[in-house]
Order: C-alpha cells, then sequence, then structure tokens
C-alpha cells in the first residue's frame, strides 16, 4: 500500500525503521 | 508621518500575508532548475530503475531535467550523507527505501539520524518478497518449511543480497516467528545470490519479485508465499506467509525524500506530481513486468 501524502510515507519510514531494528537487535546482526 | 487608520490596518494585513505569498510564488516556480536524485546503489536494480522512471516523469510534468546520480557504497550510506549534507531548497532529493531504515539500527557510528535529517516526500512503489526455494528442497507449502527446517535444524542454506537486505531481514523475521535455525549466506546483490541458488548451491531465499518472478516462473525456483499480509496481484495464486504465522509482514518500498529544512511547498508541489506519476503505474511496471 502507498503513502500518498509526505506525512503517510513518514509514518511508513519511521514503521519500517523500529520493526527492523527490532529484528536486527534480536538476531544481533552486524555489518 | 500619520496614516489614517484604515490604511494603517490594510498595511500591516498585507505585511502579514507577505510570507504565505512568497511561499506561493517559490512552489509556482519550482523547479527553476535541474534536480539531482541521489541513488544509493548502483546503475541497473530496482532503486535506479524506480528513480529513472519516477525522475522521467517529474521532468515531463515541471520542465526541468531531472538527473540520476548513482552514489552507491556502504549500504546507502554514502548517498543519504550527501544528501543530508546538500543544500534544502528542493534541488537535491534521495531515493529512500527499506535500506535506510534498517541502516540506522544496523550501523552505530552513521553521521547522520535518518529521520531527523531526510524529510519524508512521497512514495512511488512497494512490492513483495517471496518465499522461493530450490526444486530440491522437499517442500511446497510454509507449513513443510517450517516442519523440515525444525527437523533439520542448521541444515537449510538462506542466501541473500547481503547483510541487512531486505531479503535478509525478511529471512530472520522468518526464523524468528517460525523458530527454525537456518544459515544465512549473504552474497554482493541479488543476481549471485539467484545464481547459487537456481544452481542448488543454496536452499532457501526472500528476494522481491522484481528479480525472482521469472525464474518462479521458468521453473527454476519453486514459490511457497508471499511475504506482504495479503495476496499479490502479480503472484495470485501465492497466499501470504501470515496465513500460518500471524503477524508476518514485510516488502520492498520505494520512496524519495529530501534534506531537512525543504520548504513545505515544494515537497507538497513534489509529493503531488510523484503521487500523480505513481497512480498511472509507470513504476508498477518494475514489479508486475521483471
Amino acid at each position: 500500500v502507498l503513502a500518498s501524502s509526505p506525512a503517510e510515507f513518514g509514518t511508513l519510514m519511521a514503521d519500517d525503521t523500529e520493526k527492523w531494528g527490532k529484528v536486527i537487535r534480536a538476531a544481533n546482526i552486524k555489518p | 508621518v500619520r496614516l489614517p487608520r484604515r490604511k494603517l490596518l490594510r498595511l500591516i494585513a498585507g505585511a502579514a500575508a507577505l510570507p504565505s505569498v512568497l511561499q506561493t510564488a517559490r512552489a509556482q516556480a519550482y523547479p527553476t532548475r535541474l534536480v539531482r536524485i541521489v541513488v544509493g546503489f548502483t546503475p541497473g536494480g530496482s532503486t535506479d530503475i524506480g528513480a529513472r522512471l519516477i525522475g522521467q516523469w517529474l521532468q515531463e510534468r515541471l520542465g526541468q531535467p531531472f538527473v540520476i546520480e548513482n552514489r552507491p557504497g556502504a549500504g546507502t550510506n554514502i548517498a543519504t550523507e550527501s544528501v543530508v549534507h546538500a543544500l534544502s531548497d528542493g534541488y537535491t532529493l534521495l531515493m529512500v527505501g527499506p535500506s535506510n531504515a534498517v541502516n540506522a539500527t544496523l550501523y552505530d557510528k552513521l553521521s547522520f539520524v535518518f529521520l531527523r535529517d531526510i524529510a519524508p516526500v512521497a512514495s512511488i512503489l512497494s512490492y513483495p518478497q517471496v518465499v522461493v526455494v530450490h526444486p530440491s528442497v522437499p517442500v511446497k507449502t510454509i507449513p513443510q518449511l517450517i516442519a523440515y527446517a525444525k527437523a533439520n535444524p542448521g541444515r537449510l542454506n538462506m542466501v541473500s543480497s547481503g547483510i541487512g537486505a531486505a531479503d535478509h531481514l525478511a529471512g530472520e523475521l522468518f526464523k524468528t516467528m517460525a523458530g527454525v535455525d537456518m544459515i544465512h549466506v549473504p552474497y554482493r546483490g541479488i543476481a549471485p545470490a539467484m545464481t547459487d541458488l537456481i544452481a542448488g548451491q543454496a536452499h532457501i531465499c526472500f528476494p522481491g519479485t522484481v528479480s525472482s518472478i521469472e525464474h518462479i516462473r521458468n521453473g527454476m525456483l519453486r514459490a511457497l508465499a508471499v511475504t506482504t499480509a495479503t495476496r499479490s496481484e502479480v503472484l495470485p495464486d501465492l497466499p501470504p506467509v501470515s496465513d500460518f504465522l500471524v503477524g508476518y509482514e514485510a516488502s520492498v518500498w520505494l520512496g524519495v525524500g529530501a534534506p531537512k529544512g525543504t520548504p513545505a511547498e515544494v515537497i507538497e508541489k513534489l509529493n503531488k506530481e510523484t503521487n500523480a506519476g505513481a497512480s498511472l503505474n509507470h513504476p508498477s511496471k518494475l514489479a508486475s513486468e521483471a
């Protein structure tokens, strides 16, 4: 689903940052 | 000099309205010269193609060149950093995607904070990833995959396009939610990962539809499910992983960002024009015609 406004897109960016942050920390992924 | 009260009030009202008049004028004039869209990957990938499609669209709509500048390296951090430090005047834009969201946690010594320093402009497209296995893996459904992985811990090699890439993290999310142990094998890009998977050197991957649909259609890979919360128009016969792992969801998305402080009226103008382009399905060709 595409975000239509800048604010909605910002929410998508923030949600994904939080979601994948949890996965990275849980799996202890390092670059 | 004494002004009549009515004239004075008129002057004050006019002065108060001046900033919004200037903002409107600035938005109407924008762009008056070339606009750069910085891409954190080499040419030819889905992010680059998405940038070129939307750049061409904006160029046609706004009458100025929108030029793609590829600045690969450091997991897109080089490109992001260059845009963070660019003038916030609307003439430097950044293609953003899951890598930016991931890097915020993956890298602990960045000179910028993605969510603070990059302003959201517009999303361009979103497409699912697919759980694919080499046909030699004796599973045809997600429940069978979970059962097989649990019976053979550490025996399945899970390839990805690189550490922290969308296909890697979709696989890690699957491992966590399903409670299975698969060995992650990162590659330098999705092409060599697909090559080894098709050759049977690896067992499973979570690629985007863009890079896998051709191999699925010609039978080189077996698709088990899509990673989106609902079925995908691109592969309508496949169930979503979430039918078996409630709450599982992953997808690839692309959008446009700008340096923090870019005028709101310029962002609104770009958002409106980008949405118009996206609604005409220009970029969706990426996902459906790959």
